[in-house]
């Protein structure tokens, strides 16, 4: 399991990271999201050991993480960055090598890496004369080259095309399935939810709300239903309550303890039923009711 | 795969000056500099052979010359100058080889042929051997036996007792100082610069952030120092070794191999000195922008150091016993340039270099701690220009192991 423990980082006067903790289970695929400044790149960049924390740890199999066990991580920075003028695959395997392959392994799974992602006919180019799509390719195989224990990714999906974003999230599912965790952050909240086992949910530098889509949905909140029948018939039900009405759909929420069955029959008695359906919160309004004050 | 995480700061600093070399051997920058530099060098070494100013005085003789080209040869003897002498047939055979190149002068029917004007080296010999050889024909003529005319009129010379004798090799010493300066001045503003434009470019392209994820910023430092320094070696003793053959090959600087190897290994040692000083300097400076044209705003500072020192070294060319000279030269980062020119012409005491080299390794060593401190520091920090303070105050890789 990879956790993050109570991090915190100060910028002079500016906090970052308030006290921030969550984490991930091998093979679970993890979103980070929040709003620009939350802390997201802050907390990516001290689980990689690029940036020391206030206080607070990260360990990684029960152990903290020092600068030999993030080696073995495997990391995409937000801001991409490759050496311009280097080849393709000379920089895939260089990276390797400095994460502890020989040289002769490094170059093999930089160009196995390259293959699997598409871009071995760009191999003996230089990344400055890649296609944007290209060289974020590229910026993946070199997070996995290593063949890393854990992945941790900011901001992957940002600036690819569909094609782009079909690739990288089969290579993320792969490496899931093969019992990594797996973390990234994105403001994509439709690709997250389709994606990730687990979300948390950043604010200020802390975690706001943290868990499967599926616990954060039904967490305690009232369950609201959409029903399309002949109108005028909810509003005299005890306990419930019409949050939106357009024609003759009507969402309605329940109090606690009120049987959904009452409002279907209440429903049913008004006229023909058309639609009867729970409506869950997606992520994208799971996240502003938790950002939004 | 085999990647077990461990990567000793040793494999790191190879592996970072691996590439640095590998990847910089094949710029084309780098063949140009190095040919233009080989270039120059030759063409240095070679004129002087090309343009004929070797020393080497030919004359012929016209008949009825021989005795005054006996008398010439045996002065030129004595007094080291290199005559040769050779006969010509006639008036109209010596104007054409004198105009055509190939005698610098001719002696025939009792004038001397040259083409523009007599080198007064070579008129002082003739002169001299035809006013003895002279007086010896008139001495015989009154009939003195001709060994009793010679040796009267061959009184031995005046002996010449010098206080401070000139170093014979003293001009050479200097023509090669001065090379060691252009040379040092270039690998050290080249290579320095490299190292900046690298830190640069790596800030630049955030390439920097994955670097150090697999690594401590001191340990990409040395690392790009330590490829680029070796690239600069590799570099310098090539320049070198083509110049000492250049040399050997044209005769064009009159010093033993003894004195020659031992400059070059004077200035070999000394750019590795001064390198590793400038280098550090170059990169603190630039691990404090993020972009390649705030460069010049930071290296600026390190540029005029270079600078003092080149024109420090060569003005200190010229003055051996100056004590601003002798202080400088031992004063890092002075010491660099001027140092060397004082060893190379020959003007140090033998105290002076060791205290040098100690001084400058003592800087280079403090040097890289505080270049890894205010690197590890800036390097991170991309927009805008990181004060030194702020660099020094925050370094954010993680330092410690549990
Ligand atoms: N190097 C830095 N110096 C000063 N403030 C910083 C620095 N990096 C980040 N911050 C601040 O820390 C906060 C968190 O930033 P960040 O982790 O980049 O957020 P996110 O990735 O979620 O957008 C922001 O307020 C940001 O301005
Ligand atoms: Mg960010």
């Amino acid at each position: 399991m990879l956790e993050i423990d109570s991090l915190r980082k100060r910028y002079g006067d500016v906090v970052a990271l308030d006290g921030l903790s969550f984490s991930v289970e091998p093979g679970r695929m993890y979103g980070f999201v929040g709003r620009n400044g939350a802390g997201k790149t802050t907390t990516m960049r001290i689980v990689l050991g690029v940036l020391a924390p206030d206080s607070g740890e990260v360990r990684w199999r029960g152990s903290r993480v020092d600068r030999d066990t993030v080696r073995r991580f495997g990391y995409m920075p937000e801001e991409r960055g490759l050496y311009p003028k280097m080849r393709v695959l000379d920089q895939v395997g260089y990276l390797a090598e400095l994460h502890g392959a020989s040289r002769r392994d490094a170059r093999a799974a930089a160009a196995r890496w390259l293959e699997e992602l598409g871009v071995s006919a760009r191999a003996g180019d230089r990344v400055e004369e890649l296609s944007l799509g290209n060289q974020q390719r590229v910026q993946l195989a070199a997070a996995l080259v290593h063949d890393p224990e854990v992945l941790v990714l900011d901001e992957p999906f940002s600036g690819l095309d569909p094609v782009g974003v079909d690739v990288l999230a089969e290579a993320l599912k792969g490496q899931a399935a093969a019992g990594k965790p797996v973390v990234f952050s994105s403001h994509q909240l439709d690709l997250v939810e389709r994606m990730c086992d687990a979300v948390g949910i950043v604010r200020d530098g802390r975690m706001v709300a943290a868990g499967t889509i599926e616990d954060l949905r039904g967490d305690g909140r009232p369950r609201r239903y959409r029903v399309e029948a002949t109108g005028g018939w909810a509003a005299d039900l005890a306990g419930v309550t019409v949050i939106e009405r357009r024609g003759d759909v009507v969402v309605a929420e329940l109090a606690h303890g009120v049987d959904e069955q009452l409002l279907l029959d209440a429903a049913r008695a008004a006229g023909p039923v058309r639609e009867f359906t729970p409506v869950k919160p997606s992520l994208t309004d799971l996240f502003r009711e938790v950002v939004a004050e | 795969m085999t990647a077990n995480g461990r990567l000793p700061a040793w494999t790191g600093i190879r592996l970072v000056a691996r590439r640095e070399l590998v990847e910089r051997l094949r710029q084309r920058s780098f063949m140009v500099s190095t040919l233009v530099t080989l270039l120059i060098l030759v063409g240095v070494a070679v004129l002087p052979a090309v343009i004929g100013g070797d020393g080497t005085h030919r004359v012929g003789f016209g008949p009825g010359e021989s005795r005054l080209a006996e008398a010439v040869t045996g002065a030129a003897g004595q007094q080291r100058e290199d005559v040769r002498a050779r006969s010509v047939p006639s008036e109209a055979a010596a104007r054409a080889e004198v105009s055509g190149g190939d005698l610098d002068a001719a002696v025939v029917n009792g004038r001397v042929i040259v083409r523009s004007e007599l080198d007064p080296v070579l008129g002082a010999l003739l002169q001299g051997a035809h006013a003895r050889t002279a007086a010896e024909q008139r001495v015989e003529s009154l009939g003195v036996a001709p060994d009793k005319a010679r040796e009267a009129l061959s009184p031995p010379p005046l002996q010449v007792t010098a206080l401070d004798p000139p170093d014979p090799g003293a001009d050479a010493r200097k023509g090669v100082a001065f090379f060691a300066v252009i040379l040092l001045y270039g690998q050290i503003i080249g290579y320095g610069m490299w190292v900046a434009m690298g830190v640069v470019e790596e800030k630049s392209s955030r390439v920097v952030e994955l670097l150090l994820a697999t690594m401590r910023a001191r340990v990409l430092l040395a690392g790009k120092v330590l490829g680029i320094g070796l690239l600069g070696l590799i570099q310098l003793v090539l320049v070198i070794a083509v110049g000492l053959v250049a040399v050997r090959l044209t005769g064009s600087v009159d010093l033993p191999l003894g004195v020659l190897g031992g400059s070059a290994f004077t200035l070999v040692g000394w750019f590795l000195l001064g390198y590793l000083l400038y280098a550090c300097l170059f990169a603190t400076g630039a691990a404090r922008v993020s972009r390649q044209e705030e460069l010049q705003s930071v290296t600026g500072p390190m540029m005029m150091l270079v600078m003092v020192s080149f024109f420090g070294a060569l003005w200190a060319m010229n003055a051996p016993d100056n004590m601003i000279a002798r202080v400088l030269g031992i004063i890092p980062p002075f010491s660099a340039m001027i140092q060397p020119v004082r060893q190379v012409a020959g003007y140090a005491d033998p105290w002076e270099a060791p205290v040098a080299l100690a001084l400058a390794a003592a800087a280079v060593a403090g040097l890289m701690v505080l270049a890894g401190r205010i690197y590890e520091g800036g390097v991170l920090r991309m927009g805008g220009t990181v004060s030194f303070k702020e660099a020094l105050g925050g370094r954010e890789s993680r330092s410690v192991r549990p």
